[in-house]
């Protein structure tokens, strides 16, 4: 479950880095039009994602943000948040409410991954020293 | 039959329409309350009901990847296309969620007309007769239920109402003390002695719990959908239960959101 590297760029510029449709275009040397379709073109794909990752969780929808690149479900068997991330480059990471500890071996890469990604898309600009804490104010934002 | 999901007036011109009808209510309320103008209350009173038509939430509809949002009884007058959408959330869901962040200026608008019957007492007292004090007070307690209603996550906003039905129940008995004792006090007879001066208080009295009442509970059982266009709008649409909620944010992500483009 990963968009194509060039549609990931443009989203990550645009939505992540702030920048304009128009500078996005001439750093990467094409026309606004194409940047304006890859945009479009890859917020409807990350949003397929989501869809698809809905339905093999047997979860209800309950957010998705396509600016941020992440989504919130609600498991219809434990009734449990679930919630899920787009990794630049790696792709989808899904997270269960209160399932995380970042300070297990296991799951130290999972915060890492979404921690990093968060930075990426601009939801946050620095992170605690702590990984625990900074994971609890990314739900925070995202639950806002 | 009754809307699985409707338009809220919480954004552009049915939100200003919404605000200038409570604000029109409010004044035409106190207008005739006061006797100043026998002509300006009902015009005023008119405008706000031709306001609040425009602003009513009449169809969500979804064609060729669009998000159609039409406002306006009987018919739909105002109608705003969504078509590039980049957030979609059931407010009610999220442990952190208020109206308030995205629509702020309801605040104001709450604010004012909670406040212009309080100033309207302050400045002339209980004139022209302790009888309409409930009707005056009719826009103060809807501006804090919807007050309430926006600042609050809908969990907390549950539990607050479970405690502030007792709340309401003590500052109503309390309202109808004050206006039985004041009502002896100038007339130098019981209230319930002149029968239209009795109807004018029930009246008053059974709009105030009503209104308050239905405002309180329908809010508590509806969900609210939150869309958020890529130009930064934010659009609300209310559900009349959790799971229209579902099928709603589901439907939008899927007619809406998905859409397949050619790229470079």
């Amino acid at each position: 479950m990963k968009l194509p590297s060039r549609m990931e760029e443009v989203l990550l510029l645009i939505y992540g880095k702030g920048l304009r449709e128009v500078d996005v275009a001439r750093r990467l040397n094409v026309s606004r039009q194409a940047i304006n379709r890859a945009l479009r073109g890859a917020t409807g794909r990350l949003s397929q994602i989501f869809l698809e990752l809905a339905e093999i969780l047997n979860a209800d929808i309950i957010r998705v943000n396509v600016r941020k690149g992440y989504a919130i479900f609600r498991g219809r068997q434990l009734n449990t948040k679930i919630y899920a991330f787009y990794i630049p480059r790696k792709g989808i990471r899904v997270l269960f409410k209160n399932g995380v500890n970042c300070r297990d071996e296991e799951l130290r890469s999972l915060c890492i991954d979404i921690i990093r990604a968060a930075k990426e898309w601009g939801m946050i600009e620095e992170e605690e020293d702590d990984a625990d804490t900074t994971l609890r104010n990314i739900l925070r934002i995202i639950e806002a | 039959m009754v809307n699985k999901w409707w338009p809220t007036p919480y954004s552009g011109l049915p939100a200003l329409m919404s605000c200038a009808s409570l604000l029109c209510f409010t004044l035409g309320m106190i207008l005739a309350v006061s006797g100043l103008s026998s002509l300006a209350a009902p015009i005023v009173i008119a405008i706000g009901f031709m306001a609040g038509l425009i602003s009513v939430g009449r169809e969500v509809r979804i064609c060729n990847h669009k998000l159609i949002l039409g406002y306006g009884f009987p018919k739909a007058i105002v109608r705003y296309v969504v078509e590039d959408v980049v957030d979609i959330f059931d407010v009610n869901e999220l442990s952190r969620g208020k109206l308030v962040r995205y629509f702020k200026y309801h605040l104001f608008v709450f604010s004012l007309i909670m406040l212009l019957p309080v100033i309207y007492l302050a400045v002339e007292g209980l004139y022209p007769s302790p009888v309409y004090l409930p009707l005056l007070l009719l826009p103060v307690f809807l501006g804090v239920a919807l007050q309430l209603y926006i600042m609050f996550t809908a969990e907390s906003y549950r539990k607050l109402i479970r405690r502030l039905m007792f709340t309401l129940a003590i500052v109503w008995s309390l309202v109808g003390f004050i206006v039985g004792a004041t009502y002896r006090e100038l007339y130098g007879k019981s209230l319930f002695s002149d029968p239209s001066a009795t109807l004018l208080y029930f009246t008053g009295m059974l709009l105030l719990a009503v209104s308050t009442i239905t405002i309180l509970a329908l809010r508590s059982r509806q969900h609210v959908i939150i869309v958020e266009s890529s130009d930064g709008r934010f659009y609300a649409i209310a559900t009349a239960s959790p799971n229209y909620a579902k099928e709603l944010v589901k439907l939008i992500a899927k007619e809406v959101m998905v859409r397949n483009e050619a790229t470079f």
